[in-house]
């Protein structure tokens, strides 16, 4: 049990001396008891050494005892003359009444002057305890600096959360792929939720060797896998025949000019869903003029779409004056073959699943127009239902790696336009769509976008840059933070969303263990051990 | 260099002999150890009275720890004391009245009516100031020795150790009244009584400082112990105001002085140069702190505890003030203490 007591400070900063065997760590959860059946819980933000000796007969005494000097020499009283003092946040003041109902706010006042303070318990925790976790995600148990409480799980409200967007920063190596993984897998038990999973890593739907979502026992009902690789025989085939991409789809992705995106649409309103194909064909002047597109404008946009999706045009043996197209991707198809891949993708989410597209080995920029095509089609049929139509769909989330190649201050302010993506971060929320943003640079992602992020995820991150970018468009006062958030170990978050009303530090499992034990308590439903909190 | 010296028939004299260092040992003992120290603070001045604040603190250690009191005696005990000097006729007396916050503490207190004394001719001597500041410590003085007395009846057993900061005379006509009983009840319960000096103006008969001139025979005399004692030095005769044997201590190698220590005459006589040695090293086991090397640490403690700064004067003086403003005698009371406070004032300005 920690323990230790107040002894200055104020609301901002509480100063509390450890008890000698405490071990106080950062981010530790910490109770002052009032004597109403209330509480304060603090945080602790920073620890340091304090003594009761001064500073210069410390230094004098390291200096003998390192030079050979010091023996028979000691400190008496250890323990109550050399300790450690930690600075604490107050985070919420909670008021427990005779029917064991809770009163949560924020704190307007510190805790008593030389109150004790101890370790939060599960009880102290009970304000948070949900009536129901039907339609959660479930993101790790509530971890006091590096004691995980297993007992506590930590839910959010799965609606409310994916529309108002999740944002996960940090960098390599600090488990946000484990922490989608645990995500996704609770998303699966629930209903409400179709998921597009943009997998540039492959490392979401698992394997023979690595667990994965297809090791749900809903996967048969909730899940699908698309990849280009036409081998892998657990995957349908991502291939997009050319005839469903329209120009809106290219906004903001692929580097194409204002120019060459008013050709791309002339020749859409002259060819339609042909338009590709007929860029590809290289029209001469006589056809270009009318539509007001200049011939040089034609030839960029013409290499650019046989660089970009692989279509270009020969000689057509049989009919020497036609070309005919070829396809040299097997991602953008023509013919009759992947006609219905889209409205397939777009019909499963709506159905409330989860669609993983590999795209592991797709180019940048391929991923990103999959997704974008996608997205599209799901914006613009989600803005056409009237509300009543709207409120029985599912919410639709985008889980996109490494965001700022979409969200990023270069793709939305660069020229390009807006893409699909910053669409759905800004307006999204109003049509049941929201994204799950990962990135490990969250500074080039502009304030506007991040506060829109409602819900973010903050795992461990050592650049300062980084974290004060985080720090500044959370939903709660993270300003002391900092030091926190560099320290947090691999599975280590702090979850700051409007609908909590403090950052939660939180553990989340590693998702081969927590699939394990989900699998051999698994008996047809959700079966969740101990107490579990569902904030949102 | 000399031999020491007292200025007084009442002392016997031992002069200096390398024999009379004895080699403290790295010992460990189950005795407790009490160390006892006071302080006292004028709050405010005026040339007929004094308002004192004092503390009295007590700690007890036990194989190198803080040992839990037995008994309800409080640890550190604050009140405030009010010496008056009242002239009636010829006869010049001072008297000490206490106001305490926890009445409790009043019986560990000395009864104001030994604090009741006469001045004589050689007392003016002092001077005024000088005069009113030893009659107003008496209060604190004298509650030392109670509170002591009260430690080992209730707290400490035989062949356990109470040290007090200073030496074991006294220096007030009342003050005996309390040595004695409080020496009575050690010899009787067998706790040894000891009083350990942080400064010591004695000197040798050639008047050289008596702790230097030991330091430096020890050094002339290749003494090799790195801790040592040396004893004896002096012990009194028949003397009331002291009855004592005097030594000098050296309690561990990297103190930076030996210390005059003595032992209540009666015990001191009737124990061995070993047990002596022994006693003073279960003290010298205490004077290891890397703060104070060669301090006992529990005097160190103790003086942390029981010291009055200037600083903890200042709520008094408030509390003080606004009582006494609601009274009829504040005009008078300020008009006395302006008197002497222009030396504060000039420090603040």
């Amino acid at each position: 049990m920690k323990g230790g007591q107040i002894v200055g400070g104020g609301l901002k900063d509480i100063y509390i001396r450890e008890k000698s065997d405490s071990h106080m760590e950062l981010g530790d959860l910490l109770v002052a008891e009032g004597l109403n059946q209330d509480y304060t819980i603090i945080q602790v933000k920073d620890i340091e050494y304090r003594s009761q000796i001064p500073q210069q007969t410390l230094e004098l005494s390291a200096g003998m005892k390192l030079e050979g000097y010091g023996d028979n020499l000691e400190v008496m009283e250890p323990n109550l003359r050399n300790y450690l003092v930690a600075r604490a946040k107050s985070l919420l003041y909670v008021q427990k009444n005779d029917k064991g109902e809770y009163l949560t706010k924020s704190p307007k006042r510190p805790p008593s002057f030389f109150n004790d303070v101890q370790s939060i318990t599960d009880e102290h925790l009970g304000f948070l305890k949900p009536d129901d976790t039907k339609n959660s995600i479930y993101l790790g148990d509530i971890r006091s600096g590096s004691t995980v409480k297993k007992e506590v799980n930590v839910h959010i409200d799965m609606i409310k959360s994916l529309t108002h967007h999740i944002f996960i920063p940090a960098t390599t190596g600090r488990g946000k792929s484990n922490l989608v993984r645990v995500m996704l897998w609770s998303i699966l038990d629930s209903e409400g939720a179709g998921i597009l999973v943009l997998d540039p890593h492959n490392e979401y739907f698992g394997d023979s060797v690595r667990k994965g979502l297809r090791d749900h026992p809903k996967m048969g009902e909730k899940l699908e896998y698309y990849s280009p690789d036409s081998g892998n025989q657990d995957a349908l085939t991502l291939s997009i025949n050319v005839k469903k991409i329209r120009p809106h789809h290219f906004n903001g992705i692929g580097g194409f000019s204002q120019a060459q995106n008013e050709a791309m649409r002339m020749f859409y309103n002259k060819y339609g869903p042909d338009w590709i194909m007929e860029i590809a064909k290289e029209k001469d002047n006589q056809v270009l003029r009318p539509m007001g597109i200049d011939e040089k404008t034609a030839k960029v946009l013409k290499r650019k779409i046989e660089t970009k999706l692989g279509v270009s045009a020969i000689v057509d043996v049989a009919s020497l004056d036609e070309k005919k197209c070829v396809f040299k991707s097997n991602l953008f198809v023509g013919g009759e073959s992947g006609l219905s891949t889209i409205n397939d993708i777009v019909k499963s989410l709506e159905e409330g699943k989860i669609v993983i597209i590999d795209s592991s080995k797709l180019s940048d920029f391929e991923e990103l127009f999959v997704g974008s095509i996608i997205a599209s089609n799901i914006f613009n049929k989600y803005k056409t239902y009237n509300s009543e139509v709207l409120k029985n769909k599912p919410v639709i989330s985008i889980v996109i790696e490494e965001a700022p190649r979409v969200l990023g201050r270069d793709a939305l302010e660069g020229g390009m336009g807006n893409n699909i993506y910053g669409t759905i971060a800004r307006e999204g929320r109003k049509f049941k769509l929201g994204l799950i943003a990962i990135t490990q640079l969250a500074s080039v992602i502009p304030r506007a976008i991040l506060a829109n992020m409602n819900t973010k995820i903050i795992l461990g991150n050592e650049m300062s840059m980084e974290r004060s970018a985080i720090i500044d468009s959370a939903s709660q006062d993270l300003s002391d933070d900092n030091r926190i958030i560099a320290s947090l170990d691999k599975g280590e978050a702090i979850v700051s969303s409007v609908f909590t009303k403090f950052a939660i530090p939180i553990y989340t499992p590693e998702f081969e263990k927590f699939v394990d034990e989900y699998l051999e308590n698994y008996d047809g439903g959700m079966e969740v051990e101990g107490e579990t909190e569902l904030i949102g | 260099m000399g031999n020491p010296y007292f200025n007084d028939e009442n002392y016997q004299t031992f002069p200096y002999h390398k024999e009379n260092f004895h080699q403290i040992r790295q010992t460990s003992s189950d005795r407790k150890i009490c160390s006892i120290d006071g302080g006292n603070q004028e709050i405010y001045p005026a040339p007929e009275y004094s308002i004192q604040l004092n503390r009295i603190y007590f700690n007890i250690y036990k194989d190198k720890r803080p040992f839990p009191l037995k008994s309800s005696i409080p640890q550190r005990i604050e009140f405030l004391s009010l010496t008056t000097l009242n002239r009636e006729n010829r006869n010049t007396c001072f008297e000490t009245k206490y106001a305490l916050e926890d009445h409790n503490f009043i019986q560990y207190l000395p009864s104001e009516s030994d604090l009741q004394v006469q001045a004589f001719e050689p007392d003016f001597r002092l001077g005024n100031k000088t005069l009113m500041e030893r009659m107003a410590s008496m209060a604190r003085r004298f509650a030392e020795w109670t509170i002591a007395e009260h430690v080992i009846e209730r707290e400490l057993e035989d062949g356990d150790i109470i040290i007090k900061d200073g030496s074991l005379q006294t220096s007030h006509r009342n003050e005996n009244k309390y040595v004695e009983k409080v020496f009575e009840k050690a010899k009787k319960k067998g706790v040894i009584f000891t009083g350990l000096s942080k400064s010591c103006r004695l000197t040798t008969n050639t008047g050289y400082s008596l702790i230097a001139s030991i330091e430096k025979f020890a050094r002339e005399n290749d003494i090799s112990f790195e801790e040592w004692c040396y004893f004896p030095i002096a012990r009194s005769k028949q003397g009331q105001e002291h009855k004592a044997v005097i030594m000098v201590v050296k309690l561990n190698r990297n103190a930076s002085t030996s210390f005059r220590f003595e032992i209540l005459k009666d015990q001191a006589d009737n124990m061995s140069k070993k047990e002596i040695v022994d006693l003073i090293s279960s003290i010298a086991d205490y004077s290891k702190d890397i703060t104070i090397p060669g301090y006992p640490y529990g005097l160190f403690d103790a003086h942390v505890w029981a010291r009055v700064r200037k600083e903890d004067l200042n709520n008094y003086k408030l509390i003080l003030d606004s009582e006494l403003a609601k009274t009829e005698f504040f005009e008078d009371f300020n008009a006395r203490i302006k008197a002497v406070s222009m030396h504060d004032k000039l420090d603040e300005l």
